[in-house]
């Protein structure tokens, strides 16, 4: 279902002061490319239920603090998704990191997959336009943020895991979100 | 308004739509957003691509459990009784975890090392809801949010105790060191009647209330809000919040439910 902006911005009101009508609209709308996307980084069914069920809780919780004015409200609910997928990420590295048994290698599994992790990724988990999209990036650029969208590493745990210097992996960072919106822009155009 | 050409985290914008910085860097950009609206155009840009990333995974539908779990149309009693009224949905997570438990009720000052006390006494006491998982995570996540923001350097804080029977309101204002935003938590502030939202008030010496928040609360009255600063807190004389209409007023048109007199810088 796609909405007008206008009509997501009075619907995430209606939100706002509970009705449950909205709220219905709003999970018809958002509920399957949010639990595809946990899912997909995830690799967990019950996980990405349970991390979906949770980014909808906090849109009920939260949903008076979108500020129309700053974006569209997919961009500010995905991105809360994202972040919340990302936590879930990080929850089972620490835990890992807290179970003495695992081995160095199982601790930073995720982090450092064999041969090319952002090629593997991408190939496995991403379509469409984004994929063509990362494929034409610089390699350390896409692995910069490959790393970081889908493995939930932040720059300095880049930095760390591939001993790139920090300042480095900013700015293949920067540069290569930069190089992706001007290359799906193409791509989007290609397709007109 | 952000000063013009000052945009110290601009460069931090690609990172923090991919999640990618550190909780200090990101609380520096949120503090940034806040006020700049050209750092905020920027960031909607590069969100284009986190959200063209997000877009492009394989669908897959979750289950039709998931719906009922989220919207709460399952059937067992206690979905039933959480109904508040016809029309008012009540998601089936609304039984909140146990709460950050405050110290000295009449302190108006608490210290960095006495808030992480309570904190970790209330990650403890957390453990024990086994039925509650997804909300204590959350909350974990809230606290660890106050816990990190207290143990900034310079950071002040101050409390703000209601009178009358238990459970009185509470609030706690811990404001960072350089006076550009401060987080609020409140516990206990009585259920917003429809179509009302509390408004958070810093009083300039000269008397003029200045709206610094609009928030609701959750059923049991917590609230977890960040705050802008225009001003350094020694330009104000007092901190109030009050009961107001949900788009907010420009000064004080309700009750007052909390408020504190600021001591003489």
């Amino acid at each position: 279902m796609d909405l007008s902006p206008s009509a997501e911005v009075e619907l995430v009101a209606r939100v706002a002061s509970g009705d449950a009508a909205a709220m219905d609209e709003v999970y018809n709308a958002y509920s399957k490319p949010v639990f595809s996307m946990a899912y997909g980084i995830l690799r967990d069914y019950a996980t990405a239920e349970d991390v979906t069920q949770e980014v909808f809780k906090n849109l009920w919780q939260r949903a008076n603090t979108y500020d129309p004015t700053r974006g569209p409200f997919k961009h500010w609910f995905l991105h809360l998704a994202h972040n919340r997928v990302i936590d879930e990420l990080r929850r089972r590295r620490r835990e890992a990191q807290r179970d003495a048994r695992k081995s160095l290698d199982e601790i930073t599994q995720g982090l450092e997959a064999p041969d090319d992790p952002a090629e593997e990724a991408v190939q496995a988990v991403l379509f469409g336009k984004v994929e063509k999209a990362l494929q034409k990036l610089p390699p350390e650029q896409r692995k910069a943020v490959v790393m970081a969208y889908l493995q939930g590493a932040t720059q300095r745990e880049i930095a760390d895991h591939t001993g790139v210097p920090l300042g480095t992996v900013k700015t293949r960072l920067r540069l290569g979100m930069i190089k992706l919106r001007q290359l799906l822009a193409e791509l989007r155009r290609e397709e007109v | 308004m952000a000063e013009e050409g000052a945009h110290p985290i601009e460069e931090l914008l690609p990172a923090y739509a991919l999640n990618a910085l550190e909780p200090a860097e990101r609380e520096q950009v949120d503090a940034h957003l806040a006020e700049c609206e050209q750092c905020s155009a920027l960031l909607a840009e590069h969100l284009d691509v986190t959200v063209a990333m997000a877009q492009a995974h394989e669908p897959v539908a979750p289950s039709a459990a998931l719906r009922a779990r989220v919207l709460g149309l399952s059937e067992s009693p206690g979905a039933a009784s959480r109904q508040e009224s016809p029309g008012r949905w009540r998601p089936t997570w609304t039984g909140r975890a146990p709460r950050l438990m405050w110290g000295a009720a009449a302190a108006l000052v608490l210290s960095v090392a006495g808030l992480t006390a309570v904190v970790v006494a209330q990650q403890q006491r957390i453990e024990r809801v086994d039925d509650q998982a997804d909300q204590v995570q959350v909350q974990l996540q809230e606290q660890r949010d106050a816990a990190y923001w207290a143990a900034l350097p310079g950071v002040s804080t101050v409390a703000m105790q209601g009178t009358g029977d238990p459970p009185r309101p509470r609030a706690l204002l811990m404001v960072n060191a350089d006076h550009t935003a401060a987080l609020l938590i409140t516990l206990d502030l009585p259920p917003l009647p429809r179509r009302k939202a509390y408004q958070l008030w810093l009083v300039e010496r000269d008397g003029t209330f200045v709206g610094a928040a609009l928030f609701s609360v959750d059923m049991t009255g917590y609230a977890h809000v960040l705050v802008r600063m225009t001003e350094e807190m020694s330009e104000y004389e007092a901190v109030s919040i009050s009961l107001e209409p949900e788009v907010g007023s420009p000064a004080p048109s309700g009750t007052e439910i909390l408020g504190v007199t600021l001591s003489s810088p």
